[in-house]
């Protein structure tokens, strides 16, 4: 199972985030797309399988706590990582109480963002 | 007062009636003195003699008629003076000898009946001694022949209740019966009294044997007539028909004087009798009009004394606080109004369901053992309709609603007998559906109060003790409803500034009051002497109070002011007090304590200013972290880059840092400004708000070269808010940074102990001084500069704390300086103080 790869979506409505992630990520063995729209990151979601997904909090039309809210009904096993510019303990807490698997507040050093993503995909696969 | 008045009119009354026993006496029971009239006359002269009687008052016109008498104590009042002015002990022996003929007559005409048949003057004595005949003395007593003797006779003279023997008089009687033996034709007999008793004299007359020659002229007065009848009917008349003749004709002459003395004395008694009669029937009346008169005045005393309870009842009850002492009061009252011995009171015990014990009063001025010693065991009140056994050792037991039944059907008019000398006046205290009890006054039976005017009285008083009752309890509640408003009220009088009520929260913790004073005292007092206004108070006070007796209640508007008094800001306004009729004019002052409104007020202005700089503070994160990520991510790329050369990644890396420094200045600043928001408590580790506030002091203006130690322990969780904590924080740090100038070693520390975590801050700065260190949690105590600090900071620090129920302790030391102790609970900090 370890050499599979894993499949990660990161929705952001701001391009210059999902362009800075892609470099984060470029040199690791996932398979990542990105997109800046939630409602067609959403839509996404129902088409492929994903492992794991990043989102951020503050987009448009729809809040990234709605995403999650909706993926978690939807899919309660999937690991969603919330990123965000905000720096808020309430929010935080909400996120968690939602199940998100991780709150990272942005900017996120590469080895933050990678550290967090293997942990939950290891844990994800003992699960 | 009623009792010097009630004094007064008895005195008054007592003498009214001595004179009218003595006016009664004086003809009632009077004695003849004409024989003493004459023998004055005689022995002094007529002039003297007149001038000696009338100077005891009695004109001589009245005395000198024998139809006239005197009393007894004139009489002997007159006797002494005779003895007085002639000089001669006997005197009043000798008043005898100058007995009137025709009395002397009488005598003397008795006597020789009684010689001629008995040749003894014994008969005449007797005669003397009998009811009718010596009748001047018969009036006052009684004659009792003790013993007797051929040539003697003992007898004893018992006077009246009322009058004393005296001496004089024992004297007078003694002449009488001294002489009377004279008028027999026998020498005076010797005579001699003695007073056995204040009202006993007993009198010893011895006459000598009867003379010869005196026996010899009858002896020969008799046979001249029996020889002048032998002789000239010598043929007509035996010597047994001379005999008869001879008794005949004695007794006819002396039948005929017997009866003319008789008719007289006869007329004399009928005469008097009628006489005393019309007296007696006129004085009756007299006292008829006098009693009536006592009787009216009884009634009118009644009244005025009903009318004096009343009103001393009345006062006692309007001036009420409280019911109890109402109770002992009108007790104590009635007590010593109308003179009853003792008084126990009885109230319903709710939950006993019976009337219990209450009180005990005593008269102090009657005291009698017997009834001090007196409890209810064994006592029977009873009158026809009930019977209640009071034999529970202090409880009556009645029921209620027995009881309600004899109210009503016997109010209060119940004289029953407890012991044989005692009566029990009830009086009962009935207030529907709240209270119940009665009073039980004793009484000796002998009342100068009538019950009529008793029971009246005592029903006006229950009455007036409903009233009382209600009062209390309406004061009560208006009282308790002003001491219950969380503001500062108090009512005073707009003449004279003084306390009419106070209520509770003022006398307990407004700043200008005295502490630990009592209320009673306050009430009553001046309004400045007691609260050392500001002036602009008292102004406004005055102004009012101008105001009041000026406009009209349409032109009043109510005004609110606001004062500083001792580092609190109050807010105050006035109100009026409606009043009744001349009621005195009364004015309200209601104040609030308005400094943590005022301090909230300025806070939510702050706290308003930091949302929204909050607020934009996040925006400005979202907005400046986008492009920082972007940075970021290009920089770590550049880093990574195999290709470059060591200077150009030197440059990345510090590309690296000084973004996350940005980026945690941007944290630091949005993170805080939503602290301030109403947040929920949750548990929080305080170890982390420390670290996040000290982060924040940083940038303050005025850090400059702070050393930093901390030196922090695992902690519990506290539950609180994070928010609040950072303020804490951010406060103490910020006093520390600014006491030290900005450069110094400020030491953080915590501690963890036993059910309570300890948070020592420790600067080096200046130090706080002593006189200062109680007041600095006080709000707006501030010894900086305006544009320094508002005196607000360590106050909202204090009252964090404390609504987790924790502590703030300070120790400093001047150029030393300042430590300050956070203490936390933490099994109290679930609950919120608020």
């Amino acid at each position: 199972m370890n050499n599979v790869i894993k499949s990660i979506l990161v929705i952001d409505d701001d391009d210059l985030i999902l362009k800075s992630i892609k470099k984060q990520l470029k040199d690791e063995k996932f398979d990542v797309d990105f997109i800046n729209d939630p409602l067609e990151g959403m839509k996404m979601v129902e088409n492929k399988k994903y492992d794991l997904i990043l989102s951020d909090i503050k987009m448009k039309p729809i809040l990234g706590i709605e995403v999650l809210e909706r993926l978690k009904k939807k899919y309660p096993d999937m690991p969603i990582i919330i990123i965000t510019g905000y720096v808020d303990d309430k929010l935080m807490r909400k996120a968690k109480e939602l199940g998100c698997s991780d709150y990272l507040i942005k900017p996120i050093r590469k080895t933050d963002l990678i550290n967090s993503l293997n942990n939950i995909l290891k844990n994800q696969e003992y699960s | 007062m009623p009792n010097i008045e009630e004094n007064k009119n008895h005195r008054k009354n007592n003498i009214k009636i001595n004179e009218f026993n003595a006016k009664k006496q004086e003809l009632n029971c009077g004695v003849n003195i004409i024989p003493i009239i004459t023998f004055l006359e005689k022995e002094l002269g007529k002039d003297k003699a007149i001038e000696l009687i009338e100077s005891l008052g009695l004109p001589l016109s009245f005395l000198s008629n024998k139809r006239n008498w005197v009393s007894y104590d004139y009489y002997s009042t007159l006797l002494d003076k005779v003895v007085e002015v002639t000089q001669d002990n006997r005197a009043p022996f000798k008043i005898a000898s100058v007995l009137r003929p025709e009395t002397t007559f009488n005598y003397i005409m008795y006597a020789g009946y009684a010689t001629i048949f008995l040749s003894n003057p014994k008969i005449m004595y007797k005669t003397m001694l009998s009811k009718n005949i010596y009748q001047t003395y018969q009036k006052l007593g009684e004659f009792n022949i003790l013993n007797e003797t051929k040539n003697s006779i003992n007898f004893e003279y018992i006077i009246k209740d009322g009058y004393i023997q005296k001496d004089n008089n024992c004297l007078a009687i003694e002449g009488y019966f001294s002489y009377g033996a004279m008028t027999c034709g026998y020498p005076p007999s010797k005579t001699s009294h003695e007073i056995t008793s204040k009202q006993r004299c007993v009198f010893n007359v011895i006459w000598e044997k009867k003379s010869k020659l005196f026996e010899a002229v009858f002896f020969i007065l008799f046979l001249i007539i029996s020889f002048s009848e032998f002789f000239l009917y010598k043929k007509i008349f035996f010597i047994k028909d001379i005999l008869l003749t001879n008794f005949i004709f004695f007794s006819i002459y002396f039948f005929i004087k017997f009866m003319q003395f008789k008719r007289k004395i006869n007329y004399v008694e009928v005469f008097n009798f009628d006489r005393n009669n019309s007296i007696l029937n006129a004085l009756s009346k007299i006292e008829k009009d006098y009693n009536d008169l006592l009787e009216k005045e009884k009634k009118i005393m009644e009244r005025n004394t009903y009318l004096t309870i009343m009103s001393e009842a009345r006062k006692l009850i309007y001036n009420a606080f409280y019911f109890t002492p109402v109770l002992f009061n009108i007790s104590k009252l009635l007590i010593e109004n109308l003179n009853f011995i003792k008084c126990s009171y009885f109230e319903f015990n709710l939950k006993k369901r019976s009337y219990e014990y209450f009180f005990d009063l005593n008269n102090e001025k009657i005291t009698n053992n017997n009834l001090k010693s007196f409890s209810f065991i064994n006592v029977i009140l009873s009158n026809e309709l009930i019977k209640y056994n009071l034999n529970n050792n202090d409880y009556l037991n009645i029921s209620n609603d027995e009881i309600k039944k004899f109210i009503i059907d016997k109010p209060v008019n119940l004289n029953l007998n407890i012991f044989d000398n005692y009566y029990v006046n009830f009086l009962f205290v009935d207030i529907p559906s709240s209270y119940s009890g009665f009073f039980l006054f004793y009484s000796q039976k002998e009342s100068n109060f009538s019950q009529e005017i008793t029971k009246m009285l005592f029903e006006d008083i229950s009455d007036q003790l409903k009233i009382c009752y209600d009062n209390i309890s309406n004061r009560y509640t208006i009282e308790n409803i002003l001491s219950s408003i969380p503001s500062y009220v108090i009512i005073f009088n707009t003449g004279d500034f003084k306390i009419k009520f106070i209520n509770n929260l003022f006398i307990t913790s407004f700043p200008l009051i005295e502490k630990n004073i009592d209320k009673i005292d306050l009430i009553g007092k001046e309004l400045f002497s007691i609260l050392h206004f500001n002036k602009d108070v008292m102004d406004n006070i005055y102004d009012y109070v101008n105001d009041i007796n000026v406009k009209n209640i349409e032109e009043f508007k109510s005004e609110v002011f606001e004062t500083m008094i001792n580092n609190f800001v109050f807010e105050y306004s006035f109100f009026r007090i409606p009043r009744f009729k001349n009621q005195e004019k009364l004015v309200g002052l209601i104040m609030n304590d308005i400094s943590e409104a005022k301090y909230f007020q300025k806070n939510i202005i702050v706290n308003e200013k930091l949302l929204a700089l909050g607020k934009v503070a996040s925006g400005i994160a979202h907005e400046i972290n986008n492009p920082l990520y972007a940075v970021l991510a290009s920089a770590e790329e550049i880093a990574e880059n195999e290709n470059i050369d060591n200077e150009t990644r030197a440059y990345a890396e510090e590309i690296i840092n000084h973004v996350i420094s940005v980026s945690n200045i941007i944290k630091d600043l949005s993170s805080f400004s939503k602290t301030l928001r109403k947040e929920e408590t949750y548990e929080v580790d305080l170890n982390n708000v420390i670290e996040e506030s000290l982060k924040l002091v940083k940038y303050s203006s005025n850090y400059l070269e702070i050393n930093i130690i901390k030196n922090l322990v695992e902690i519990p969780l506290v539950k609180t808010t994070k928010g609040e904590m950072q303020q804490v924080f951010i406060n103490i740090f910020n006093n520390a940074v600014q006491a030290m100038n900005g450069r110094g070693t400020l030491t953080v520390q915590t501690e963890n102990k036993a059910n309570k975590i300890i948070i020592k801050v420790k600067d080096t700065g200046s130090g706080i001084d002593k006189e200062n260190l109680p007041f600095i949690f006080d709000l707006y105590f501030t010894t900086k500069n305006l544009e320094e600090g508002s005196g607000q900071g360590l106050h909202i620090v204090k009252k964090i704390i404390t609504k987790y129920h924790g502590d703030i302790k300070v120790s400093s030391k001047i150029g030393k300086g300042t430590v300050f102790d956070i203490i936390f609970y933490i099994n109290k900090m679930g609950e919120k103080n608020e």
